[in-house]
């Protein structure tokens, strides 16, 4: 299948490994490789960074020679990107918001984005959602989550 | 042996563990017949579940999971022309047609008995040659043992199909992420910039949540909702002498390709039911029937890949050496509890190995009660929206990844192995090798080490050990190949 988007796929993930595999390298060098006889922390590192120098770079080569090998075309890339500042801006916020109401926002941001109109069919789930979750696994499975504001107001 | 599996009955039956491998089995066919959520991401999102249960139960119950889902695979398969699970997609083929002429009973009914007797079949094997392995596999030392592993990540790579150089990267960076933390040998800080949340290295669970569960929301996310319209009206679900007559010896024959192909890492549920369906086009009477309603082309797949699910068990149970993602995880679950599979696993923990058998023989049975009569129950289903269905599957992901160390930075991790996995499936990297090669990198490292030290930096050691030697063999045989073709500029994939 030839595909655009998935030959400059190849040559991006191709480049990312390759310097992925020099960052190895690096990293194992400065841990000490050793000798075979006497291996280093860095041995095994080292020859990991090597075989990914190796495979990314036939992978460049194969990609320069246009072959594309595989991949799905993006349907949509809105509604997938979407969700992945929604999932980032939870990661950022789950501390200081605390779990429900970053759950509540985050499980409003994928239901807008899975189609589901701003209403009471999109708010009463995830509102029900995060606050249910809460309760079972912090109150009765004993999973501590994070409080956030709403901990600080009730004096947690 | 029969005392053994006495032994096993007994911890299988006892009413905690009948529970669980009850909740195992439903669970899976239920994930089995949603096509948006595949074992992995359901065992991976029950993981910290285990952390409480005893080992042998946390086994029953996410082998329950894996096994499960190849019966409800096939009912989506069938019904719908949509393979609910990876392994039933050649079910569609044959079992579709059979539902558009009105006989979605019959295919129903074969599928489910044919997984019965297949599954049933494999556990059998899987009690009489796991011993023997196990046995053999004590003899392995520090060079047999690498090169065992690094055969087992190189099927896993070709056999899992798609571009092999691409599964080698995932390989390769698998090993590398699995160093990160305290190495095993000096205790020197591996690749943790600093960090003392990385201190332990990645928690696995962690990043298998990010790349199978969160993975898979993000890329459900691209298609919109499709609403399913299931026609009901199955008739019978018991097949006729007729389709008895056909069907019997391909579950056989399914039966047999599916057990041997699932020993193999990598082989498992996708590829033996394709051999199996190969295999029943080209030796049957009327291949001209096939993709038109051949009751073989659905008997066939379905036997092989649930044979193949229960053999996949056997270089978990008797070599400490997984051959996919799912089998990967059950392989942490154990080690959670401080239980590292292996050769000895038989010998010293009889109530994990025969507990987990036994357990296998009686989910066969909950499964075939569960599918046969509750058809019609599962295929409402498919009705719960996926929007919510994404949303559990998220909160679940959270909790869980919260849960390992009470830590934000963990649930970054988790988010982070999301989106990576998601571009990853994007450009045709495989995932199941990173997930593989993270757990065995220390055993591989390890083992090269200590087999590098007594061999005074002779890295001849691995080929002067004649099994070892033969074991590199078959590596380098099955690693060449993708890359011969690519440097004669043929295709990378395996057909």
């Amino acid at each position: 299948m030839q595909h655009r988007g998935l030959k400059s796929g190849d040559l991006i993930a191709g480049g990312f490994f390759l310097l992925l595999g020099l960052g190895a390298i690096v990293g194992a060098v400065q841990l000490q490789i050793g000798t075979p006889s006497e291996p280093q922390p860095g041995f095994f590192p080292f020859l990991g960074g090597v075989g990914l120098v190796v495979l990314s770079s036939l992978l460049l080569v194969q990609d320069w020679r246009g072959q594309s090998s595989g991949g799905e075309p993006f349907v949509e890339v809105r509604r997938p990107l979407l969700a992945t500042v929604g999932f980032v801006a939870f990661v950022v916020m789950l501390d200081p918001l605390g779990y429900v109401l970053a759950t509540a926002a985050l499980s409003v941001v994928l239901l807008l984005v899975l189609g589901v109109r701003l209403g009471l069919r999109s708010l009463l789930p995830a509102v029900l959602l995060s606050i249910g979750s809460y309760l079972l696994f912090d109150r009765m499975l004993d999973v501590p989550l994070p409080e956030g504001i709403l901990g600080a107001l009730f004096g947690h | 042996m029969l005392e053994n599996l006495a032994s096993g009955f007994a911890v299988a039956l006892s009413p905690w563990n009948l529970a669980y491998a009850g909740f195992g089995a439903v669970l899976g066919t239920a994930i089995g017949v949603l096509p948006g959520l595949g074992p992995p991401a359901t065992i991976a999102m029950l993981l910290p579940l285990t952390y409480g249960m005893e080992p042998v139960s946390a086994v029953i119950m996410l082998a329950g999971i894996f096994y499960g889902a190849m019966y409800g695979g096939s009912t989506t398969s069938i019904l719908l022309n949509i393979p609910g699970e990876a392994g039933s997609v050649v079910t569609c083929l044959d079992g579709y047609r059979m539902t558009r002429a009105g006989r979605a009973g019959a295919a129903l009914g074969i599928a489910a008995i044919g997984s019965f007797i297949a599954g049933t079949l494999g556990v059998l094997g899987l009690s009489l040659i796991s011993p023997i392995l196990a046995d053999f596999a004590l003899r392995f030392g520090p060079a047999e043992y690498f090169s065992l592993v690094l055969l087992g990540l190189t099927m896993a790579v070709y056999l899992s199909g798609g571009s092999a150089l691409k599964g080698l990267v995932m390989t390769v960076l698998g090993l590398l992420l699995g160093t990160i933390g305290l190495d095993p040998v000096f205790g020197a800080e591996r690749f943790t910039f600093g960090s003392s949340n990385l201190t332990d290295g990645l928690d696995f669970v962690v990043v298998a949540m990010g790349l199978f569960g969160i993975a898979e929301v993000l890329s459900n996310l691209e298609s919109p909702e499709q609403p399913v319209a299931v026609k009901p009206g199955i008739k019978s679900i018991f097949p006729t002498r007729e389709d008895w007559k056909r069907a019997w010896a391909p579950i056989a024959r399914g039966s047999f390709f599916g057990f041997f192909i699932g020993i193999l890492p990598g082989g498992g549920a996708i590829i033996s039911s394709f051999v199996s369906y190969a295999v029943e086009k080209k030796i049957s009477k009327h291949p001209e029937q096939f993709g038109h309603g051949a009751i073989e082309g659905v008997a066939a797949p379905e036997s092989a890949n649930n044979a193949a699910s229960v053999s996949s068990f056997i270089p978990l149970l008797t070599l400490g050496i997984p051959g996919n993602a799912s089998i990967a995880m059950i392989l942490v679950a154990l080690m959670i509890h401080g239980i590292r599979p292996g050769p000895q696993l038989i010998a010293e923990h009889p109530d994990i190995f025969w507990g987990a058998v036994a357990s296998m023989y009686l989910g066969n049975v909950m499964l075939l009660a569960l599918n046969l009569p509750l058809v019609g129950l599962w295929v409402k289903l498919l009705q719960v929206p996926y929007s919510l269905l994404a949303l559990v599957v998220v909160v679940i992901c959270v909790v869980g990844a919260y849960s390992v160390h009470n830590s934000t930075f963990d649930v970054g991790v988790m988010i982070g192995f999301g989106i990576f996995g998601y571009l990853l499936r994007k450009t045709g990297f495989p995932a199941a090798p990173l997930v593989l090669a993270m757990i065995l990198g220390p055993i591989l490292e390890r083992s090269l080490q200590q087999a590098m030290i007594s061999s005074a930096g002779d890295p001849l050691i691995f080929v002067q050990h004649p099994l070892s030697a033969a074991l590199l063999g078959v590596a380098a045989l099955v690693a060449l190949t993708p890359l011969l073709s690519l440097m004669r500029g043929g295709s990378t994939k395996p057909a």
